[in-house]
């Protein structure tokens, strides 16, 4: 009876949350919610509300609206929560001063959840030593180092905040890859955050643009090449139907891309070539 | 528990003065204990009958002893303070400063537990740490009549130890865990600078009567042990921790 209930509960239940500084409003009633099953992505630019919003379900900020994380108000019961998610503020925060073993250790001394075999295990295929000072490891290393400890953690759900943030492209490859292999399955979820799209594209189940504090568009992958499609012409182009009108343009020096939201792809493609637009098109079509 | 006893360990393992500095105390004290052990070589030497005056030397070398031993123990005193007034100031602002604050607060701990544990290393590891290096030290300075000396030391040095504790030693703690916290650039002067202030209002406008009570006396060693004091001491030292964990709380 138990797991049933826990199995039907979202992992984050976010419900008309607002947030003002002052003047300023952080959130403007955003409401989603993440269930298993799921990578999400929580893309907008800098200051559109995606740290803000982060804090919120981390029991770091207040807030006004309804927030559950694992059915719980995580104000209250951060602490507790954290036993059932695991979370990456920064890559960059691991204390310099302990050596990896002693960082495993700890880790298994004050989390119920973490397992430092499995850790030892994700961390075998790496040049990390157990004896080897965090502050002595690379970037890199260190951010594998970091994974590595998350990743032993057993929790459903993982947060990440910006978590390939200056990383250079293998690096950014390997945390990518050690998510959906080490991690990933169909009881867990994943809401990452960036405002580099192309960055975590490939990996994502489902998307969510935020902007000036308000969701515009939450879509899952697999929607998104059904409702969404590009259409690449050389020239200008004239519709017979004036239902069908391009939600974005773009002149480009050979040919111009428009972008069309539920047109069928048919239709279009006597006009030219139709492709599935880039989470970067969608996401500059639809905040323009 | 073991949560808690995880925390004070790596409060050990991450402010090496806490174990360095009694380590450095303990290697002075031995280098004293050699300079009166080439003295004593001196009077083992035969003296001529009549000039015997063993008995008058050895009282001499044991007043001198006696009182290399209360220096001793009140330099460990002192020395020991400053490393938990110190490590009191650099815990919390260390944490944000190297980021790994970050780090700390995506772990199942509270505010409350970590905040504590810091109160705990500074208010008891660290007067523990007094008594265990004094009685050290004193065993190194009289060998087996060390037993003797530290049965009739210890129970005063409790006393003591514990009046400083709780008169003087918390409240300060205290207001230096919330500098840590609170300081956006140098948690020292903060905690310096405010309670100057406070004296120089204070003797400008109070005549004094606020900073001889409440400030100085903290330092200095409070003279006289009123229950007045201690009980506006701990609601200054509860205050500090509850601002303390309060802040941490909302920092990210």
């Amino acid at each position: 009876m138990q797991e049933i209930t826990s199995n039907s509960q979202p992992f984050v239940d976010v419900n008309n949350v607002s947030k003002h500084f002052g003047a300023t409003t952080a959130l403007d009633n955003v409401s989603f919610s993440i269930g298993p099953g799921e990578i999400v992505g929580l893309i907008g630019p800098n200051g559109a509300g995606k740290s803000t919003l982060l804090k919120a379900m981390m029991g770091l900020l207040k807030f006004s609206g309804g927030l559950s994380v694992f059915g719980r108000n995580p104000m209250a019961n951060r602490a507790e929560l954290l036993t059932k998610m695991s979370y990456i503020a920064d890559v960059a925060s691991l204390p310099g001063w302990m050596t990896v073993g002693e960082l495993l250790k700890f880790m298994a001394d004050v989390h119920p959840q973490f397992n430092i075999e499995r850790s030892k295990t994700l961390l075998k295929d790496t040049p990390i030593q157990q004896s080897s000072k965090i502050e002595a490891l690379s970037k890199g290393m260190k951010t594998r180092l970091h994974l590595s400890v998350i990743l032993a953690i057993n929790t459903d759900f993982l947060v990440l905040d910006e978590p390939t943030l200056g990383l250079d492209v293998l690096v950014r490859r390997d945390f990518q890859d050690r998510l959906v292999e080490d991690y990933f399955n169909q009881q867990r979820s994943i809401l990452i955050t960036t405002h580099q799209i192309d960055e975590i594209e490939s990996i994502l189940t489902r998307v969510l643009f935020i902007r000036d504090g308000a969701i515009t568009l939450d879509i899952n992958k697999a929607d998104l090449k059904i409702k969404f499609s590009k259409l690449l012409v050389s020239g200008s182009v004239v519709f017979g139907d004036p239902n069908i009108k391009p939600i974005y343009q773009r002149q480009l020096p050979d040919h111009t891309e428009l972008i069309f939201e539920g047109v069928d792809p048919a239709v279009l493609a006597e006009h030219g070539t139709v492709v599935s637009p880039s989470l970067e098109d969608l996401f500059v079509a639809t905040n323009s | 528990m073991t949560v808690f006893i995880a925390l004070l360990k790596r409060e050990i393992s991450e402010h090496k003065s806490l174990w360095r500095v009694p380590l450095i105390l303990l290697g002075m004290a031995l280098l004293v204990k050699m300079s009166f052990a080439f003295g004593n070589l001196s009077i083992d030497f035969d003296v001529p009958d009549g000039f015997n005056i063993e008995s008058t030397v050895d009282s001499w070398l044991a007043t001198a002893i006696g009182k290399a031993l209360s220096v001793m123990n009140y330099i460990v005193m002192i020395v020991m303070f400053l490393v938990a007034i110190f490590y009191a100031l650099s815990s919390l602002y260390d944490e944000r400063k190297d980021q790994s604050v970050l780090f700390w607060r995506s772990l199942p701990i509270s505010d409350t537990q970590t905040v504590l544990a810091k109160l705990t290393v500074a208010t008891v590891l660290v007067p523990l740490t007094i008594l265990v290096l004094q009685s050290v030290i004193a065993m190194v300075f009289l060998g087996l009549q060390g037993f003797d000396y530290l049965s009739s030391y210890l129970v005063s040095a409790l006393s003591q130890l514990g009046k400083v504790l709780l008169w003087s030693m918390l409240p300060t703690i205290a207001w230096c865990l919330l500098c840590s916290q609170v300081a956006n650039k140098n948690p020292f002067l903060l905690a310096l600078v405010s309670p100057v202030l406070v004296i120089l209002m204070d003797w400008l406008f109070l005549n004094g009567v606020l900073a001889d009570t409440v400030v100085i006396n903290r330092l200095t060693g409070v003279d006289s042990y009123t229950l007045t004091v201690l009980v506006i001491g701990l609601i200054f030292s509860v205050s500090c921790l509850v601002f303390t964990v309060a802040r941490r709380g909302e920092r990210v």
